[in-house]
């Protein structure tokens, strides 16, 4: 900065703008670089050869949208795309319901608070793998849930969402919640200790009920808060393969497989380079699709507030 | 800890004594305990029998989750030394990218084309007449293992083939016992069905499928008969509620389940139970229809290197992996069939016999591995998943759908 | 009964061990304007969050308007309050902001569009009525939060450090304008505060706190003229008043070489008083220069430390040893290290018990 300041060009010469703030330039070129080369290259890379039939190894063999073709008449791929449908609104309205529900609790100042959030906010320090393998013997039939509630008596309680292809869904949602809701709870949580406590006081003078008030004025107040937790909870859902992998490796059958999962296995076990970029090119439009209206409408609220 | 002793000192000894002495790193992903004590054979034989060094790459997890592991190095400029795949169709595009080493020169020297039992495992190594791979071992999947315990109880004979196998199915359900047990894994069930097709389609109706891609059999009367016995295969087997393999194997060998349809590898979970083939369990090669074995197994690559020294020292371990010596001691702790006719395995039990008869008479087919690529094997699998999971999954669908499939392979 | 707005018997509030008031009386005249003052920590929001409901009391009665309220809803005591950031709902415009709690009661639309008119003539906001709060400036944020407390039709009015979030200026104008409120709308208005200034202005009475506990509820003249004691004395008065510790010996104060005569005193009990005192002056209340003739005693000083301030200058000394704050006038000529002559009046001097600290 300094240099570029004092340079001999003399103070009556206006400073090229390029070089304003140079060291500061020079050191994000690295992480500009990174993400133009790695990010967006590597998009448009996968994009490019999702029109080809390139198996184990990527050739420039076109094939027009075959892969798409075939991707779309794919029964796996529909039921995955299915699945996350399901499991993406099922786990946002649940994550954020449940998250916020905690988190109200939480700030009305009860006892023990730190004790809750450590215990609410524990399982996301596992990961997911670890998530799925616990949430697989809980759900067990033989040693699980089911077992235990048998075990005092009840023996007609079935609870196996693992193994019945209608309820896997759910059970992988439980685990999801499970480990998910924590996090939310926390970031909410944040958001309400933001809030000055002046409102609450001219609420209660006004005559608010506590559950409008947070509906009507906290809520619209944590928009900022809540856009935070959207995006984590939203990637988290996008990217849901290992809780899968863990839990049931999509089964039983096909009934819970998911997107990621299907790239996966189509790039690196049946070695189809082709339909694999195009499921995963898919899987960005998607993103995309829902983004880019959110962004929008982000862009257009900013100015016209 | 043996191990590693004695590779020490022989490499020791090795680097001490030779100019051309290289350091081979192997991959593979043999890691339980059978298959490590085979694969330390195999590292004996090469730190003894030549100036090299075996250098142990052995990838946790199963072939799918090595394979990518390997393929990428391969690709990606960082070639081992040589590495296990399933001979067949999954380094078929590694070869023809030019990536792997040519093996011909040692076939040709070692006369593999007169020793390698059932030649087409050489087939498999071949592309364009040029040899890649050199096969270690065999194994099949043709087999239904029944439990002798499960059938005492439900008091009817042991069966000794499919059909016989169903009927009794009714007499083990009423001892609360199941009749056939499925892990709920795509792979197993996949493979199953595979088993079933060589059994009850017949070989010529197989062949016209897996090798030839003929769809219309495929849609035809043969095939529709093994999907019907699928769909009675998935009623038999709807009480099983595990996942792995070796889990259903457990419940065969514990008599709560009649029989399981698995590969040859089963084998080695009787033999750790310590039952005896033909005392508590019986083995029904080709589910006792059809005498007939896929010949799937390993077989070790040799990825193209620049260092001349590593080439010849991959030229090497081509020419002892297909040796007798090794053959005999590699597959007896691997519980495989070898790859050559010629070679005495005295150790063999009952049912290795039986499969060792099958391979001597030449009833022998190639394996989905070597038939199809893994990407129709992967279809086909997801397939499999969704009709052994779902009970409203009727026969004429799933082979409307497998048709698809095969029109569309390549 | 009818002519108190507010009563505060017995009032007792403590969080776990800390008992942050403590047995506290008070009654609010019908059209008062009262000021809670007291330095940060003192209690004085806490009594106010107890009158507003918006804090549960450990033990007492407050009564509004006679009707005990002590354990109602904040909004069923006929109250309206004032905070000091506001607290407006950012989300709503001002119009929102001044009806939702109407809303929220159920009350008739003509009639909630009349009470928003009225308050929004009165606080002169109507051109800010579709706005948000976040296109407002700090006055006109905290006259919205007036109007919302307006709204209410309500006999008592709460305000929690209204002012404190706004710049010395607008500080000045929206203090006239609560003034002229008060006088307008001639409700009781209950009014917290750390400035003294905003509360010797606004008040009829003012009640200074401390620890919980009233320490004097007078007229802002009472308590500048009359302080009770020497932490009323103390708090109120920029600079402080000073104070010289000494004695009294028939009717004389003497502290060193300095002796007053205190004959003249008006004790609050009556009676003359012998013994350790502490006589306590205004700075104000110093006599320089021309003013020295109407004096009742003189005594020479060195200034130390000259602080012109404009309209007058400050003058840094000591007087036996006690440190000693005068003022002069802001034309005077004083250097530090000048021989002043002072002398003050014996009207205008206080009294302390050293013990007790109350006025003598």
């Amino acid at each position: 900065m300094s240099s570029a300041e004092h340079a001999p060009a003399g103070p009556d010469k206006r400073p090229i703008r390029l070089f304003r703030n140079l060291w500061s330039k020079i050191a994000a070129i690295p992480m500009i670089l990174v993400s133009v080369g790695i990010f967006v290259g590597g998009t448009i890379w996968t994009i490019v050869y999702s029109f080809t039939d390139s198996g184990l190894l990527p050739r420039l063999n076109w094939v027009g949208l075959e892969q798409y073709e075939r991707l779309w008449s794919t029964r796996r791929w529909l039921v995955s795309i299915e699945n996350l449908a399901v499991f993406g609104i099922a786990s946002l309205i649940l994550t954020f319901a449940l998250g916020f529900l905690l988190a109200a609790l939480l700030d009305r100042k009860i006892r023990f608070e730190d004790t809750f959030r450590t215990i609410l906010l524990y399982p996301f320090a596992l990961s997911f793998i670890v998530t799925g393998l616990v949430w697989q013997w809980i759900l067990n039939p033989e040693f699980g849930v089911q077992s235990i509630v048998r075990g005092l008596g009840f023996e007609s309680f079935t609870f196996d969402p693992l193994y019945d292809s209608s309820k896997v869904m759910i059970g992988l949602l439980i685990a999801g919640l499970w480990q998910g809701t924590g996090l939310i709870m926390v970031i909410l949580l944040a958001g309400l200790r933001g809030i000055d406590e002046d409102i609450w006081k001219a609420s209660r003078v006004d005559g608010i009920p506590a559950w409008k008030t947070y509906v009507v004025i906290i809520i619209p107040m944590l928009k900022p808060v809540f856009i935070t937790a959207l995006v984590l909870v939203t990637s988290g859902i996008v990217k849901l393969y290992d809780l899968v992998v863990a839990m049931t490796s999509g089964g039983p059958g096909i009934s819970s497989e998911v997107p990621a999962k299907f790239v996966y296995d189509t790039l690196f076990t049946r070695q189809n380079l082709g339909q694999g970029f195009a499921a995963s090119t898919m899987m960005l439009v998607t993103v995309a699709i829902i983004l880019i209206p959110w962004a929008l409408l982000q862009f257009r609220g900013k100015k016209n507030d | 800890m043996k191990l590693t002793t004695k590779l020490l000192s022989a490499s020791a000894i090795v680097s001490a004594t030779s100019v051309g002495a290289v350091e081979l790193e192997v991959t593979h992903w043999w890691t339980s305990g059978g298959e490590a004590a085979a694969v330390s054979e195999l590292a004996k034989a090469f730190n003894e029998q030549t100036d090299h060094t075996w250098v142990d790459g052995a990838i946790a997890g199963s072939g799918g989750t090595a394979r990518p592991i390997m393929i990428s190095r391969i690709t990606g400029g960082d070639p081992m030394g040589a590495t296990q795949f399933n001979h067949g169709r999954q380094a078929e595009e590694l070869v023809e990218a030019g990536l792997m080493q040519d093996l011909t020169e040692v076939a040709e020297a070692q006369n593999w084309r007169e020793i390698v039992k059932p030649v087409s495992l050489l087939d498999a190594c071949t592309i364009d007449g040029r040899v890649y791979c050199a096969p270690l071992n065999i194994h099949s999947w043709q087999w239904l293992w029944l439990s002798h315990d499960a059938y005492e109880q439900a008091g009817v004979d042991v069966p000794t083939n499919w059909d016989e196998f169903v009927a009794a199915a009714p007499a083990l359900q009423e001892q609360g016992i199941v009749p056939l047990a499925m892990g709920e894994q795509a792979w197993q069930q996949s493979g199953a069905f595979g088993v079933m097709a060589i059994a009850l389609a017949g070989e010529e109706a197989w062949r016209a499928v897996n090798i030839d891609l003929d769809a219309e059999v495929a849609a035809g009367p043969a095939y529709q008969r093994v999907f019907e016995a699928a769909v009675a295969a998935r009623d038999l087997a709807a009480d099983t509620n595990v996942g792995d393999w070796n889990l259903a194997t457990n419940m065969v060998i514990t008599g709560q389940a009649g029989g399981q349809i698995m590969g040859d590898w089963a084998q080695g979970e009787f033999q750790v139970a310590g039952q005896v083939a033909g005392e508590d369990y019986t083995c029904l090669p080709g589910l006792g229809e059809t005498q007939v074995l896929d010949t799937g197994g390993d077989a070790f690559y040799f990825p193209k290197n620049d260092d001349p020294e590593i080439t010849a020292a991959q030229l090497e371990l081509a020419a002892l992996l297909v040796s007798p010596e090794v053959q005999v001691d590699f597959n007896l702790k691997k519980g495989s069939l070898p790859v050559r006719g010629d070679v005495d395995l005295e150790a063999a039990n009952d049912c290795m016999r039986k499969g060792l008869d099958i391979l001597a008479n030449g009833n022998i087919l190639p394996s989905g591995d070597m038939a199809l690529t893994p990407d129709v094997q992967g279809q086909i699998e997801d397939l499999m998943a969704e009709f052994w999971s779902d009970p409203s999954y009727t026969a004429e669908d799933a082979q409307a759908r497998y048709a698809d499939i095969i029109a569309s392979a390549n | 009964m009818t002519k108190n707005s507010v009563e505060i018997r017995n009032l007792d509030l403590s969080f776990g061990a800390v008992k942050v008031l403590q047995n506290l009386d008070l009654d609010i005249h019908d059209g008062e304007f009262l000021v809670l003052l007291g330095s940060s920590g003192c209690g004085k929001s806490t009594l106010l969050n107890c009158i507003a409901g918006l804090l549960e009391v450990t033990g007492g009665q407050i009564f509004i308007k006679g009707h005990n309220v002590t354990w109602k809803e904040p909004n069923e005591r006929g109250i309206g309050m004032v905070f000091q950031s506001y607290a407006l709902y950012p989300q709503m415009t001002v119009r929102g902001n001044l009806s939702f709690g109407l809303k929220n009661a159920r009350m008739p639309k003509p009639e909630i569009e009349e009470r928003v008119k009225r308050a929004s003539e009165i606080l002169q906001i109507e051109p800010l009525l579709d706005r948000k709060p976040g296109a407002l400036s700090g006055g006109q944020r905290q006259r919205v939060a007036i109007g919302r407390a307006l709204v209410r039709d309500v006999d008592v009015f709460l305000f929690d450090e209204p002012l404190s979030n706004l710049d010395a200026k607008l500080r000045a104008d929206l203090r006239v304008e609560l003034k002229r409120l008060h006088e307008q709308l001639d409700n009781t208005m209950i009014y917290v505060t750390h400035d003294q200034v905003e509360a010797m202005t606004l008040a009829d009475r003012i009640a200074i706190m401390k620890d919980g506990k009233i320490m004097q509820l007078d007229s802002p003249a009472e308590i500048y003229n009359r302080p009770r004691n020497l932490y009323v004395a103390g708090f109120i008065g920029s600079p402080a008043m000073n104070f010289i510790e000494g004695n009294i010996a028939g009717n004389t104060f003497t502290s060193g070489d300095l002796s007053v005569p205190v004959g003249d005193y008006d004790y609050m009990s009556g009676g003359a008083h012998d013994g350790a005192a502490i006589l306590g002056v205004r700075p104000e209340h110093v006599l320089t220069d021309d003013m020295l003739p109407s004096a009742d005693m003189t005594a020479k000083v060195k200034a130390d430390l000259v602080e012109p301030m404009g309209a007058d200058t400050l003058v840094w000394t000591s007087l036996e040893g006690h440190p000693f704050r005068f003022r002069m006038d802001g034309q005077a000529h004083v250097k530090s290290g000048d021989e002043i002559t002072i002398g003050f009046n014996l009207t205008r001097i206080s009294l302390f018990d050293p013990k007790t600290e109350d006025r003598l």
